[in-house]
């Protein structure tokens, strides 16, 4: 693949992403004409499509579980107790591999990240008990995300939080 | 309540108990025969549905979703438009508690039970809300529900049967009594607590002696006219069911602050990143007998013996004062009037030199010392000009004491806060003993009569205190030897809620020292010098655990949350002899 050929299909992603509420054929009717390379016939642009998009449900599937509390099995850092996408997700970047087995993403988000109040006395012992005994604050950053399909399912094999 | 050792009562013990009570609660007051006569129906989302058929004004036909009718004993009160009644299911150790307003068709019903939880004769409660279905019209679609509109009022009730209370209610989830009858009013106590609302005069509270007796009380009050009709039921202090109905009058004691955001009228109780526990009726209730380790006096020698912590860096001390090196290079005597006697030699700014010394003046001069010099570290902070608070061990004293001094240089008074570790109850639970006395430095004569005194200008006042960011909590100084401390939720209701022997001593104007003591939870004795001008505490809290001895500095920014008028209700009482 071209890094031409890979910048189109980015930027085809990024809009589809803004377009994501729209029926899909307008979304597909939304890209520019360009010339078909091997690889890019409807029929594979459609396959992408619906990559992206069960990549994007995967996303919010993640940042539902991890603001249900589960970022520590998640494999990401336990202090992240919430996410929430970035409005519209217009800042994602979901970039599919050529062979479709692989995938990265860059999802923005806003993100809560808990620090509990050290060291401990009984004052923040029975602050824990009423879910409390932490300092909230929110931050906006991005998951750097690395999918796999299985089977014909996407999954986050790798997730990496950085601030931005 | 904190010192009584109730019965563990078994499920067997209970039913037996109850046996006598399905003829329904007793009532000093006449039964209200609103009821008599009358038959309902009430829909409870989610819940049973509940069918009665009162046919007098104490026995009742009662159905619970498709089971068979059963007779019960049951007592209604009235209070303006809401009727509350009260049964128990026969041959169960279930009853409810209903309130129907009569207006609106709306209901609340309390599923009650005993056995539900490990200490059996604590009664836990399930909240259903609903109506009374009426021929012909429309099912309401509104609903009781909870709240905080009345977060932060508190009352002096007087019950029917002469039972006299100060209830205080500082949080959406826990509240604060005080049983000025059956326990003298000398301590307040917490427990977890309903708060729901009828309409903007009547409201429904509940709370359950948790830790305690396991009683569980329950009334509807109207806030304007400050009067109450309700529901007692569980086991005293002897295991003799109480299970009666009542009507009480009042007075309002005041409105302290709420810290929720604007337009937040607690409709749900923030919890933050805990989930209500999923067993029926679950709630989190604060169990700090169950969350503190118990140590005996042996087990607590050999945690201190492996380490002692001594003004580390602590969460409570976030917002501490600048240590004052007021003190360094003074050499003084502190001379209680228990003839307890310490020299002092402040060499550096957290290094001293004590040795006791002669208990009178005379003694004194004649032989100066009666022991060596022991180094500490210590703590201190200027709390207004001249007065500074002070924190230290007596290290190798077989109680592991602390001492926390507030010394007022320019009337060379002092007031020392003498805490040991243990009581009789529990080892790793601190005592404390207040002493008076005076200053003894060169050049300058300590006063002969004058002391600090004990004071109750703080009684009845809530305050919060910031010791860092995120933590905070509220203090009520409910009664003038008791403090309660309340944790704000994260949308700042009152959340938990414990409470404590304390005592209140005057400084100066706008400044207290006042201690208290985490009693029956985890033995801390917390000690503070509140000054109302600077609005900021210093002080010392003193500890032990599995990980040894801890004395630590305390430090917070205060804000005024209001204040209760409840002096009158303390005032030693004459002719009950």
């Amino acid at each position: 693949m071209t890094m031409k050929a890979r910048s189109s299909r980015r930027s085809f992603i990024r809009k589809t992403g803004v377009a994501l509420s729209a029926p899909l054929a307008a979304a597909a009717a939304a890209v520019p004409a360009h010339a078909e390379a091997p690889g890019d016939s409807l029929a594979d642009r459609l396959a992408r499509l619906e990559d992206v998009n069960a990549i994007r449900a995967l996303n919010h599937a993640f940042a539902r579980q991890v603001s249900a509390g589960e970022a520590q099995t998640l494999g990401i850092d336990a202090s992240i107790s919430g996410v929430v996408a970035s409005e519209f997700g217009e800042h994602d970047v979901i970039d599919i591999a050529p062979d479709r087995h692989t995938a990265t993403g860059l999802m923005h988000c806003a993100v809560t990240i808990e620090t509990a109040i050290g060291p401990s006395c009984p004052l923040v012992e029975m602050a824990r008990e009423q879910g409390g005994g932490v300092i909230r604050r929110t931050e906006e950053g991005v998951f750097e995300n690395v999918y796999v399909r299985r089977d014909g399912a996407w999954s986050i094999q790798r997730s990496t939080y950085r601030q931005l | 309540m904190h010192r009584i050792k109730y019965t563990k009562l078994t499920p067997e013990q209970i039913t037996v108990k109850l046996a006598a009570a399905v003829s329904g609660p007793s009532s000093t007051s006449p039964l209200s025969n609103v009821l008599a006569g009358k038959s309902l129906t009430i829909v409870l989302d989610g819940g049973p549905t509940l069918r009665y058929q009162f046919t007098g004004s104490n026995r009742v036909s009662f159905a619970e979703g498709d089971a068979g009718a059963v007779l019960t004993g049951y007592g209604a009160h009235t209070l303006g438009h809401v009727v509350l009644f009260s049964h128990l299911v026969p041959r169960t150790q279930r009853g409810y508690i209903v309130v129907i307003d009569q207006q609106s068709a709306l209901a609340t019903a309390f599923e009650v039970w005993f056995s539900g939880y490990e200490d059996n004769r604590e009664v836990q409660r399930q909240i259903s809300y609903g109506y009374v279905e009426q021929a012909g019209a429309q099912a309401p679609t509104a609903r009781h529900g909870i709240t905080n509109r009345i977060e932060g009022k508190g009352f002096y009730w007087k019950q029917d049967n002469g039972a006299e209370t100060i209830e205080y209610y500082p949080s959406v989830m826990f509240s604060n009594f005080v049983e000025l009858t059956r326990f003298g009013g000398e301590l307040s106590f917490c427990g977890p607590s309903d708060y729901i609302k009828i309409d903007d005069n009547l409201y429904i509270y509940s709370r359950v002696e948790a830790e305690f007796s396991g009683t569980m009380t329950t009334y509807v009050l109207d806030v304007n006219r400050a009067e109450q009709v309700g529901v007692r039921l569980g086991f005293d202090d002897t295991d003799t069911l109480e299970y009666y109905v009542f009507r009480g009058r009042g007075e309002w004691v005041g409105q302290i602050a709420q810290f929720e955001p604007f337009g937040d009228v607690g409709t749900k109780i923030a919890l933050g990143n805990r989930n209500v526990p999923a067993a029926r009726g679950g709630r989190p209730v604060y169990r700090p007998m169950k969350t503190n380790p118990i140590m005996t006096r042996a087990q607590v020698d050999a945690a201190v013996a492996q380490n002692k912590t001594i003004f580390q860096q602590s969460a409570m001390a976030g917002n501490k004062g600048p240590i004052s090196s007021f003190l360094v290079g003074r050499t003084l005597t502190l001379r209680y009037d228990n003839a307890t006697a310490i020299e002092y030699r402040f060499d550096e700014i957290q290094k001293l030199r004590w040795r006791r010394v002669a208990g009178s003046p005379a003694e004194a001069s004649a032989t100066p010392s009666e022991g060596g010099w022991s180094e500490e570290r210590y703590e201190s902070w200027e709390s207004a000009p001249g007065v500074i608070m002070f924190g230290h061990l007596l290290t190798g004293a077989p109680d592991h004491d602390a001492m926390s001094i507030v010394v007022d240089f320019d009337n060379l008074l002092v007031t020392c806060l003498h805490g040991t570790m243990g009581t009789p109850y529990i080892g790793n639970e601190a005592a404390v003993k207040t002493l008076f006395g005076v200053v003894e430095t060169e050049g300058r004569t300590p006063p002969k009569y004058r002391r600090h005194q004990f004071t109750d200008e703080l009684v009845g006042r809530a305050m919060t205190w910031n010791y860092s960011p995120g933590l905070t909590s509220m203090h009520l100084y409910s009664t003038p030897h008791s403090l309660s401390w309340i944790i704000f939720l994260e949308n700042g209701s009152g959340g938990m809620e414990w409470s404590g022997p304390a005592s209140y001593v005057k400084i100066r104007d706008q400044l207290y020292l006042a201690y208290w003591l985490e009693e029956a939870c985890n033995g801390t004795l917390g000690t503070i010098l509140v000054n109302l001008r600077t609005m900021r505490n210093c002080g010392v809290d003193y500890s032990a655990g599995p990980k040894g001895l801890r004395l630590g500095a305390v430090g917070a920014h205060a804000r005024h949350a209001g204040r209760f008028d409840v002096l009158k209700y303390f005032r030693p009482r004459s002719g009950e002899a």
